[in-house]
């Protein structure tokens, strides 16, 4: 089956969580496989997190899936910042043993 | 370096002591979690103590210990008997260690470790049932309230409020400020409180975090990085673990008395003044009345020990004595000598005395009946220093009869009473063995098996009692189990086998119990490996009588047997009485004494005086002293008592009540018989004390003997060869 791929740049924050909740979860109801690239947001806060994490876990409620497939480095950042290396599995994975030893 | 680990020494054997102790009461079910951190709070102890000498071998194993301890408190490991079993022997462990480390100071290092490799594995084995790094990793799976314990890491636990994101804060730049100030050990972002996307409002916020911090000061400067949203959020700061004990530490170092608790708490660094603001409003508003310390430990504020050593605080601070900070460690040596001054210093007193009623001058009398009364005072606040309560004593004892009941199968209980009794230090010390040999012969022999019990209709679980009281200038302790009790018709068959008594003797019950106190005695037809080998309670007897005590038995079949050691309160004074052999004086201790007669020569048969057509036993002192004057006119009989007999000793002259304090005799007099120590009397004069004990027996073995070869001359010089014997046991 298809990937749906989406694709959010710019500010990944507060300002625009109502937005992008409708991109990712109206792409979710459409699609079985939503690919989100995140490699052109610029800031991302927790709002962002937050969207993501449900992302994850809606698809999985769904049995739909998820996955990010690409991250800017603000967005590295934050997950790294956070230790939510399983919010974007994927190509950039990050052991989430490693990170939690560093993070 | 030597005093250093002197004093190492003995507090690591205090502190196994309470570990012991706490490890004991933790299986019987006591408290669980405060017990557990008082034992945690020992191992640890011993653990920094040994590092602060560089005993690294005890270091290391101690930390293994504690791991296991560790993994207890936060629930991973049970209490289960075999924890409890494996923990108490690498006490023990250590306990060796530090014998060894006491027998061979100079070998402080490595050498001591080896026998604890395989303790070693099997503790490591229950502590490290997680890999340190997948303990990590877990904590993503279940992050919520599980601090993860980081030797220095404080632990903050934040749960944001709806609104903080709306008001333009994001959590993620507070943990970004955070790292910027502190070193973040470790994080766990909180997903947990994420709604489905349906209900999912994008602008609220539903995150926590758990982080481990390392490298804050102190509370109040983690405290102000959240400060934006301060009302916004559940904020739980958690000291190290290793600060708690600081802050214990702290709080029972704190020179107020009479503080709020809060104050306490809060000027040991422990809270914050914004806590405890916060505390008292929560207090006010649920006006339960709850105790403050109770809201902080809901609120995660402090933990419940810190509270715990600060209502401890608070009430040492009511308590006017203040003991425990009070306490003082002073060699024994030193006390020792201190006493023995104070001894001489009676002794000079009396002197004093005695010259100024010679004098004649009134005034230089009053002037010494008042420096007496001074010296009597600081006499008796000087062998109270020596005072030690026997409840140290007995609760050692909780080890034995666990170990001891498991050797034999069998399930006893101890039972400690009278802990408080105090007596002197050196007798204490002279007990243990004797003690331990009746705790042993109780539960070996005198408390029936599970079985037996259940068909007697008794509870099955054995009961050891140990008691201990005051009674008469004496302490009476008790070893008293409720056991099948003496078995009297068997006792009198194996006395009757051994010679002791003859088959026609009638006896009464308890003259019969006695008979177990006989050299070689025992009924038992099985050997054990804990008694019953036929050498006991003739020792114990001995080492009793050696502490001028007495040993009483008393029993009831089924309902148990109790034995009562019957001790001076101190060894280092004798109310005596003194008597005199021409220009010498002897000294009677007092308790001895039954009652004094004028000898009649008409009722003496050589050796033997008829007193009320009784016969009883006597000894000259004149002869057996060899004094070589002739006796005069009149002589005076003392009718002595020693374990349960009788005899009189013949002396010149009586001179009264005489209360002393006793010298020991120097090692040359070591084989001296007849006497058990040397006193000075006001006037300087040397006073031998008369050894009671010793005398009785030769006295009565004189008469046996005469029994035994039917002749009547007097023994005179035989007597001290007999003397020997029993006095070389």
């Amino acid at each position: 089956m298809a990937h749906a791929p989406i694709r959010i740049s710019g500010d990944m924050t507060i300002y625009r969580a109502g937005e992008i909740k409708d991109l990712i979860f109206d792409a979710m109801a459409r699609e079985q496989n939503i690919e989100a690239n995140l490699d052109e947001v610029t800031r991302i806060d927790c709002a962002g997190v937050q969207l993501l994490a449900v992302a994850h876990a809606e698809a999985e409620r769904r049995d739909k899936s998820f996955r990010v497939v690409g991250v800017s480095q603000a967005v590295s950042d934050m997950i790294g910042l956070l230790n939510l290396e399983h919010l974007i599995d994927g190509p950039l994975i990050m052991d989430p043993v490693q990170g939690a030893s560093h993070g | 370096m030597d005093e250093l680990i002197a004093v190492f020494i003995q507090e690591a054997r205090e502190h196994l002591e309470a570990f012991e102790q706490g490890l004991l009461s933790l299986q019987r079910g006591e408290s669980g979690d405060e017990m557990l951190n008082a034992i945690f709070r020992s191992a640890h102890t011993i653990k920094g103590a040994a590092g602060a000498v560089e005993l690294r071998a005890i270091e290391r194993f101690t930390h293994v210990l504690e791991e296991v301890l560790d993994a207890m408190r936060s629930g991973s490991t049970d209490a289960s008997a075999e924890t409890v079993d494996l923990l108490l022997a690498s006490g023990d462990h250590i306990a060796a260690m530090v014998d060894q480390l006491e027998a061979n100071p100079q070998a402080a290092g490595e050498a001591l470790d080896d026998d604890g490799e395989s303790l070693r594995e099997r503790l490591s084995a229950l502590s490290g049932k997680t890999e340190p790094l997948s303990a990590e990793a877990a904590g993503v799976a279940e992050p919520v309230g599980a601090p993860t314990d980081m030797g220095g890491c404080w632990h903050v636990s934040v749960r944001f409020g709806a609104d903080v994101m709306r008001q333009g804060i994001d959590p993620a730049a507070l943990v970004r400020y955070l790292g910027g100030q502190m070193n973040i050990r470790h994080l766990t972002t909180i997903t947990e409180g994420l709604p489905t996307a349906e209900d999912l409002d994008p602008e609220r916020c539903y995150l926590g975090f758990e982080i481990d911090l390392e490298g804050a000061q102190h509370k109040a400067q983690i405290e102000q990085a959240f400060d934006f949203v301060r009302d916004e959020c559940e904020l739980r700061i958690l000291p190290p673990e290793s600060l708690i004990d600081d802050y214990i530490e702290l709080i029972r170092a704190l020179p107020e008395d009479d503080m709020y608790l809060g104050e306490i708490l809060v000027s040991a660094g422990v809270i914050t003044r914004a806590e405890l603001a916060r505390g008292l409003s929560l207090q006010e508003a649920s006006g339960s009345g709850a105790p403050i310390g109770e809201i902080l430990v809901d609120n995660g504020a402090v933990t419940p020990e810190v509270v715990h050593a600060a209502v401890a605080h608070q009430a040492r601070a009511a308590d006017h004595a203040h003991r425990e900070s009070r306490l003082l460690r002073v060699p024994s040596d030193r006390l020792d000598a201190l006493i023995d001054l104070v001894g001489e210093l009676v002794i000079a007193s009396a002197s004093a005395q005695l010259f100024a009623h010679e004098s004649g001058s009134g005034a230089l009398v009053e002037a010494n009946a008042s420096v007496a009364r001074l010296v009597e005072e600081v006499r008796d606040s000087a062998l109270q220093l020596r005072m030690v309560t026997i409840g140290e004593t007995f609760k050692r004892f909780g080890r034995v009869v666990r170990d001891t009941a498991r050797d034999v199968g069998k399930t006893i209980e101890l039972d400690i009473k009278g802990a408080d009794t105090e007596l002197d230090k050196s007798v204490v010390e002279r007990l243990s063995d004797p003690l331990m040999h009746l705790v042993r012969n109780a539960i070996d022999h005198g408390i029936e098996n599970t079985d037996e019990r259940i068909a007697a209709n008794k509870r099955s679980a054995g009961t050891v009692t140990l008691n201990a009281y005051h009674d008469s200038g004496n302490v009476v302790i008790e070893v008293r189990d409720n056991g099948r009790g003496l078995n009297t018709p068997r006792i009198q068959e194996k006395a009757i086998e051994r010679g002791l008594v003859n088959a026609e003797q009638t006896l009464s019950d308890s003259e019969i119990h006695q008979l177990i106190f006989e050299p070689g005695f025992s009924t038992s037809s099985q050997v054990t490996s804990l008694s019953g080998r036929g050498v006991g309670m003739d020792v114990v007897k001995r080492s009793i009588v050696a502490l001028r005590g007495t040993v009483d038995v008393s029993s009831e079949p089924g309902q148990g047997t109790c034995f009562a050691l019957r001790l001076p309160l101190t060894l280092a004074i004798i109310d005596g009485f003194l008597v005199s052999v021409d220009a010498s004086c002897y000294v009677v201790p007092l308790d001895n004494v039954v009652e004094c007669i004028e000898l009649d020569a008409g009722q003496t048969y050589g050796n033997v005086l008829r007193l009320r057509g009784e016969v009883l036993p006597i000894i000259h002192l004149r002869e057996l002293f060899e004094v070589r004057s002739a006796p005069p006119r009149r002589q005076n009989v003392v009718v002595l008592q020693a374990a349960g007999m009788r005899a009189g000793i013949v002396v010149d002259a009586l001179r009264g009540e005489f209360q002393t304090v006793i010298k020991p005799l120097g090692q040359l007099f070591r084989h001296l018989r007849g006497i058990s120590g040397s006193t000075i009397m006001g006037n300087g004069e040397v006073a031998l004390i008369v050894d009671v004990q010793n005398l009785v027996a030769v006295a009565a073995n004189q008469c046996h003997a005469r029994h035994d070869t039917g002749h009547r001359k007097t023994l005179g010089h035989s007597a001290p060869e007999q003397s020997r014997e029993s006095a070389g046991v």
